[in-house]
């Protein structure tokens, strides 16, 4: 049996530069790789998280799936049917099925509707006739833990995390399969981060509901996701299970991620930085491994050769050179962007 | 004389605001001290106070504010509730200063940095090219390469970190005494978040300044802070040293909040403990303890009376009854 999503070598451009202006400033190349080469599947009832520093192309990625980006190469197969080349009118009906939650819950809702109607809206945009939306609603906000009270209220009068839930009330509106979290719990509180998470388990215990959670927050993801997808660059540099790439980080960004989240405990501190510098401009991807700028691993074949995207353990893929670094090899690299002392 | 080891010293500070439903009493009896060469960390969850109390310490509430007349808010041995107009425009931004949230919208956008930078330094009796000198190690000095040239750039040509790190060189060209950081790299991502701890690390050593690190991540409080304060709608219920808090937690909110930080719990698990129940509404306050609604611990004197402050030992305190009944 096929998996729900397939997504296969997709690639998202986007033009930087229109032709005269590509032509003046002696661009041989106006576009930019958002997305490049991405691949991976989503099952039912399974939760897949998408990791990144800002930039790295996860939300482009997830915004390519729902089709409000066009994607330029590759496919993306929902239960077997072909997504890329769909027109707008046709993608509707995917988006019954593909929900969207987006990334800052206040603002993604609109400031002059009501909560009813904010949650009604889909009925009206999908032309659904069969249901109450007023009667959907009702079951829609208990579904997500809220009285029926907050029906008349507006989007200034809730709290962040009522806001959240209001926000995954309208995703699971039109019993979708899959849904999309774009950093479903950025600027909550650690208590209601927690209750938010357990919310989006419990509907996905009770409706069968699959995940792609896209955010930065490394301790958060690791206790919802199955997998994980690292990405850099807009390609994916590690894939495996969320246990496994935790346990043993196969590329040094990853590596570099797990070790910039702070322990609270002020008994471990850190005196070493693991990763410097930036992420660099889509304008100039580094030649040879793309992350050879930051790498504190690089070697002389980092700088010319592109490391293949390759199965490192069964189910782990990296791509890298040298997977597994020993984090006592690292040596500091990219000094260019810390004082000099 | 303990005044001189305090570069701030916040006593019995009660803020409260008229509102339409009536007073709305944000802070209440908030002892605060800020030893010399010290970081003090202030967490707590949003509505718990941390930006009033940030405000009252440096005059800048909002009019429909009263601090009660108890208060005070000594700093280097004067108090700021008694300082006048022009006292306090030395206070803000040259004794005192601050680094905020958001570097984008902290940055005049349509000033390059290096005018920005000078316009600090406009009481001094500089030159431009000085003042021009100074801006530019300065960036130096918080790791922006090419400093002299970048000073004739302008904020939306720096990264999200790099602005950061020139609202930390602005914050420092007066040399203050006390740098209040207001979650300083919650807009960051987690390695520019890494890089911008340490680099407040390496400049504490270069400047002999006290901190102020506001911060609702457990996480850099361990890692940056000395001692920690911890803040439920508008009182303080415990404060420490960051290895008692952290291993010696005494109220129920303080080890609950560490409960439930996700980066605490070793064994991955898709069930996540939370604090059930809400905030209280600070109009209407309840009878006993602050926290008795959602705490797991209560029993019969927190419905009574609100707790005083009771010291655990050393320079760790909390505002619990079990701590006095211990």
């Amino acid at each position: 049996m096929p998996d729900l999503l397939e997504v296969e070598h997709l690639r998202v451009r986007f033009r930087t530069a229109g032709l005269v202006q590509a032509l003046l400033k002696g661009l041989d190349d106006p576009f930019i790789d958002a997305v490049m080469d991405v691949s991976f599947s989503l099952a039912k009832g399974e939760t897949f998280g998408l990791v990144g520093e800002s930039g790295s192309g996860k939300t482009t990625l997830g915004r390519a799936i729902i089709g409000l980006v066009q994607a330029q190469e590759g496919s993306i197969k929902f239960e077997g049917k072909e997504l890329v080349g769909l027109k707008d009118s046709q993608y509707q009906e995917v988006r019954r099925n593909i929900a969207m939650m987006f990334q800052d819950p206040i603002a993604s809702l609109s400031p002059r509707k009501k909560v009813r109607s904010q949650i009604a809206e889909p009925f009206k945009i999908h032309n659904i006739k069969d249901k109450d939306p007023d009667q959907e609603a009702r079951r829609l906000l208990k579904l997500v833990g809220l009285h029926e009270g907050f029906l008349e209220a507006y989007p200034h009068q809730l709290s962040g995390g009522q806001a959240r839930r209001v926000g995954v009330a309208r995703a699971l509106s039109l019993d979708p399969k899959v849904i999309i979290a774009d950093e479903p719990t950025a600027g909550l509180d650690v208590s209601v981060q927690g209750e938010i998470l357990n919310l989006m388990n419990r509907l996905q215990r009770e409706l069968g509901l699959s995940y792609l959670i896209i955010t930065h927050n490394l301790p958060v993801v690791r206790h919802v996701s199955d997998r994980l997808a690292i990405m850099y660059l807009g390609r994916f540099v590690e894939t495996g299970t969320t246990t496994e790439i935790f346990e043993k980080p196969a590329h040094p960004y990853t590596l570099g991620l797990l070790a910039a989240v702070p322990e609270p405990d002020p008994d471990k501190r850190r005196d070493k930085l693991e990763l410097e510098g930036e992420i660099p401009s889509l304008m100039s991807r580094p030649k040879g491994c793309e992350f050879h700028t930051r790498c504190p691993f690089a070697q002389e074949k980092c700088l010319s050769e592109a490391p293949v995207y390759k199965e490192v353990a069964p189910g782990h893929f990296a791509s890298c050179h040298f997977p597994f670094p020993d984090p006592a090899d690292a040596k500091a690299v990219g000094r260019h962007a810390m004082p000099e002392t | 004389m303990s005044t001189s080891e305090n570069v701030l010293d916040v006593r019995d500070l009660s803020v409260s605001f008229n509102t339409a439903r009536g007073s709305l009493r944000a802070l209440r009896h908030i002892d605060l001290k800020v030893p010399q060469n010290k970081i003090v960390g202030i967490v707590g969850e949003s509505g718990c106070g941390k930006s009033t109390l940030i405000n009252s310490l440096l005059r800048l509430l909002a009019p429909n504010a009263v601090v009660d007349d108890n208060s005070e808010i000594i700093f280097e041995g004067e108090d700021v509730m008694e300082m006048g107009k022009s006292d306090l425009q030395g206070l803000r931004g040259q004794r005192i200063s601050m680094i905020f949230q958001d570097p984008m919208t902290a940055l005049n956008p349509v000033i390059s940095i290096g005018a920005q930078m000078s316009d600090i330094l406009y009481r001094q009796k500089l030159t431009k090219a000085q003042k021009r000198e100074r801006a530019a190690a300065m960036l130096a000095q918080v790791g922006i390469p090419d400093s002299v040239r970048r000073l004739d750039d302008y904020p939306h040509q720096f990264s999200g970190g790099m602005r950061q790190r020139i609202c930390i060189a602005m914050a420092l060209m007066m040399n203050p005494s006390l740098l209040i950081a207001d979650e300083p790299t919650t807009a960051l991502d987690v390695t520019l978040e890494a890089q911008i701890i340490h680099l407040m690390k390496e400049l504490r050593e270069d400047f002999e300044c006290s901190m102020l690190f506001v911060s609702h991540n457990l996480g850099l409080i361990a890692e940056l802070c000395d001692e920690v304060i911890v803040m439920y709608a508008g009182e303080v219920v415990e404060q420490g040293n960051v290895h008692d808090l952290f291993h010696r937690a005494q109220h129920p909110y303080t080890q609950m909040l560490l409960e439930c930080d996700p980066a605490r719990i070793s064994e991955t698990r898709k069930d996540l403990p939370t604090i059930s129940g809400s905030v209280p509404d600070l109009v209407d306050l309840p009878q006993g303890c602050i926290f008795s609604p959602r705490c797991p611990k209560r029993y019969e004197p927190c419905n009574e009376s609100p707790p005083g402050t009771f010291e655990v030992g050393g320079q760790h305190s909390a505002r619990c009854f079990k701590v006095r009944d211990a």
